[in-house]
């Protein structure tokens, strides 16, 4: 019917161009028209990636908590969901992080946070289509590598991240798919010390201080970003 | 002429379709979804530092040592290289019965009751039984009895004189009086560093301090059965009016006298006039809880050979004395330098410190300073939330 429909439009065109050049050269004429008398009905489809807070045996509070206080070597797991819509999957996603935060002085320069340094690292895994048993282990299968491929040295800092995206590994991009994600976010090993007050060797409070990790704040924003599967086309 | 415009706009549609339907082939479909709200994440800080109350912040400190009041807690000096000379009686009269009432030219402040008295014809063992300072004389009695030979000589009592800058042994022969407690015991006969001995008069024991020199005497002679060769130190003062010596206590006898002299070691140098001490406060400033922190003190109190000695505190500070369980935190000397103090304490926790110098030295400067590095803080966490 689809084949069909389309020899009909292109005779149609053809009979039109040359109805067209004879009416640019003759007074007089004939025309027909023909069309389907039940409209074609047509419709787009949606690309869908949506985040929600995840679940470890308990409801994880996701991005929205408010990490504070962090020490050298602190670590914290947040989970978080990512669900494709029904309409149609998705290929290459990649994972990007923007990082705001004071960048005065007397508001504790937030730059070391971020830097590639002493700043925070970030890894990423994933359940797969599966869910989060506990906060290390899946109901099924064993959690994969999305970002990183462990705790520690094998993070990755997150100036990596806002520097540019990074591909996401062993994600799930069919339609209807959750990702349920887990991301560790660890703060690097850093001796410092305060002597009365200021950071040692300096006349500033370590909360003043640019070098210092201590007493800065930043507010991160993780963006995943995801492409269409290619194109298909269909006869029918 | 209608009907031939109709045609080209549908003609240039259709073009226009064409071209469309090319480009879709090489564009895509993305999405993205992010945080709306952005996750915040701050950094601990860690501090602690030494002030004079409860309420002192880094800020406060600014960087700076502080410097804690120091105040004369001793009148008596448990380390003295002044050459003081032996008092003497001006009454000659016979001594020969106890309670008699003498006259002195001069009451020293460090004459204390419990000092060996002789003078000619004196009974041995004799000690100062009473001091009445209410007519700037000395009114005292002989424990054993007086002169039983006559009136004519004079008493000598008093701290010892021949000790100077230059010269701190012990001499037997310049006859040192200091406090003589009566029969203090031991606990053991052993020499055991952890030995200790009761002082029976709470006021005496009131007036030793932790470095004074303590020997043995029994029946009027100095000997050397006490452990180190006779001569012995107050390493630290007890509940109870017990007292703990440095080297142990007697290796032979369990029962005797002991002398307590007002003087010190070879190794002090200064004038000091007595021991010292002073409150200090202890406070994390910072976001955690602390298990250790460093410590380094100066000043001239730590001069002179001097230790300070740092105590908490696990009942109340009444002036110098802890209600109940004091405890030993710290024990600086001038060459300790830096110290690593296991003290644990919560954010914005605090603790009050006595600081106590001896055995020199009164008044003088005492600078804390407190260092906190990451590795005192308390273990990392892993959570999850």
């Amino acid at each position: 019917m689809s084949s069909l429909g389309g020899k009909v439009v292109f005779f149609a065109v053809a009979t039109t161009i040359g109805v067209a050049n004879i009416v640019g050269s003759a007074g007089a004429d004939l025309n027909a028209t023909a069309f389907n008398t039940s409209a074609q009905a047509l419709d787009s489809g949606t690309l869908s990636l949506t985040l929600a807070n995840g679940n470890y045996g308990s409801a994880s509070v996701g991005f929205g908590s408010y990490l504070t206080k962090l020490r050298p070597t602190d670590t914290i797991n947040r989970f978080v969901d990512y669900t494709t819509g029904a309409d149609m999957g998705w290929e290459t996603p990649v994972l990007a992080v923007a990082a705001t935060g004071p960048s005065g002085a007397a508001l504790g320069v937030h730059g070391i946070l971020v830097d590639g340094t002493n700043g925070l690292k970030v890894w990423v895994q994933t359940c797969g289509i599966s869910t989060w048993a506990s906060a290390t282990t899946c109901t099924t299968g064993s959690p994969l590598n999305v970002i990183g491929t462990g705790a520690g040295a094998s993070s990755v800092y997150l100036s990596t991240l806002i520097a540019g995206a990074q591909s996401m590994s062993n994600m799930v991009g069919t339609a209807s798919a959750v990702n349920h994600l887990k991301y560790t976010i660890s703060l690097p090993d850093k001796t410092e010390t305060t002597a009365n007050g200021n950071l040692s060797g300096t006349a500033a409070a370590p909360s003043a201080s640019a070098i210092s990790i201590q007493g800065k704040s930043v507010e991160l924003v993780w963006t995943v970003t995801v492409d269409q599967t290619a194109a298909t086309d269909t006869n029918a | 002429m209608k009907r031939r415009s109709v045609w080209v706009v549908a003609v240039a549609s259709m073009m226009l379709l064409a071209t469309s339907q090319t480009d879709h082939a090489f564009a895509a479909l993305n999405s993205l979804t992010r945080n709306s709200t952005p996750q915040g994440i701050s950094s601990a800080s860690w501090a602690a530092v030494a002030g004079v109350d409860q309420n002192v912040t880094s800020a406060d400190r600014a960087g700076s040592a502080y410097s804690v009041p120091w105040t004369s807690t001793s009148s008596p000096a448990p380390c003295t290289v002044i050459h003081w000379a032996l008092y003497e009686s001006t009454t000659a009269e016979r001594f020969q019965y106890s309670g008699t009432k003498v006259f002195v030219y001069y009451l020293d402040p460090n004459v204390m009751i419990g000092m060996p008295v002789s003078g000619p014809g004196i009974v041995a063992n004799n000690t100062l039984e009473k001091i009445d300072r209410s007519d700037g004389t000395i009114y005292l009695t002989m424990t054993l009895g007086g002169n039983t030979t006559n009136k004519g000589g004079k008493l000598t009592f008093g701290v010892p004189s021949g000790f100077d800058n230059s010269s701190s042994a012990f001499n037997a022969t310049t006859s040192p009086y200091p406090v003589s407690p009566e029969g203090p015991t031991w606990n053991s006969s052993s020499l055991d560093v952890n030995d200790v001995v009761r002082i029976q008069d709470s006021s005496k024991f009131a007036k030793l301090n932790v470095g004074m020199m303590v020997q043995e005497y029994v029946d009027g002679v100095i000997g050397t059965r006490i452990s180190n060769s006779g001569v012995n130190r107050i390493a630290e003062k007890l509940t109870d009016n017990r007292i703990r010596l440095t080297y142990g206590g007697n290796s032979t006898i369990r029962y005797g006298e002991l002398l307590f002299n007002n003087f010190c070691s070879s190794s002090i140098s200064s004038s000091g006039s007595g021991s010292g001490s002073g409150f200090l406060y202890l406070k994390n400033t910072g976001d955690f809880t602390l298990v250790s922190m460093r410590i380094t003190q100066s000043g001239t109190v730590l001069s002179g050979g001097n230790t300070v000695t740092w105590s908490t505190c696990g009942g109340v500070w009444t002036g110098t004395v802890c209600s109940i369980s004091p405890a030993t935190i710290l024990t600086t000397t001038s060459s300790s330098g830096a110290q690593q103090l296991s003290l644990s304490l919560a954010p914005g926790g605090y603790v009050k410190v006595r600081a106590v110098s001896s055995p020199a030295g009164g008044l003088g400067t005492l600078s804390v300073s407190v260092s906190v590095s990451t590795s005192d803080l308390a273990s990392a966490m892993n959570t999850s939330a």
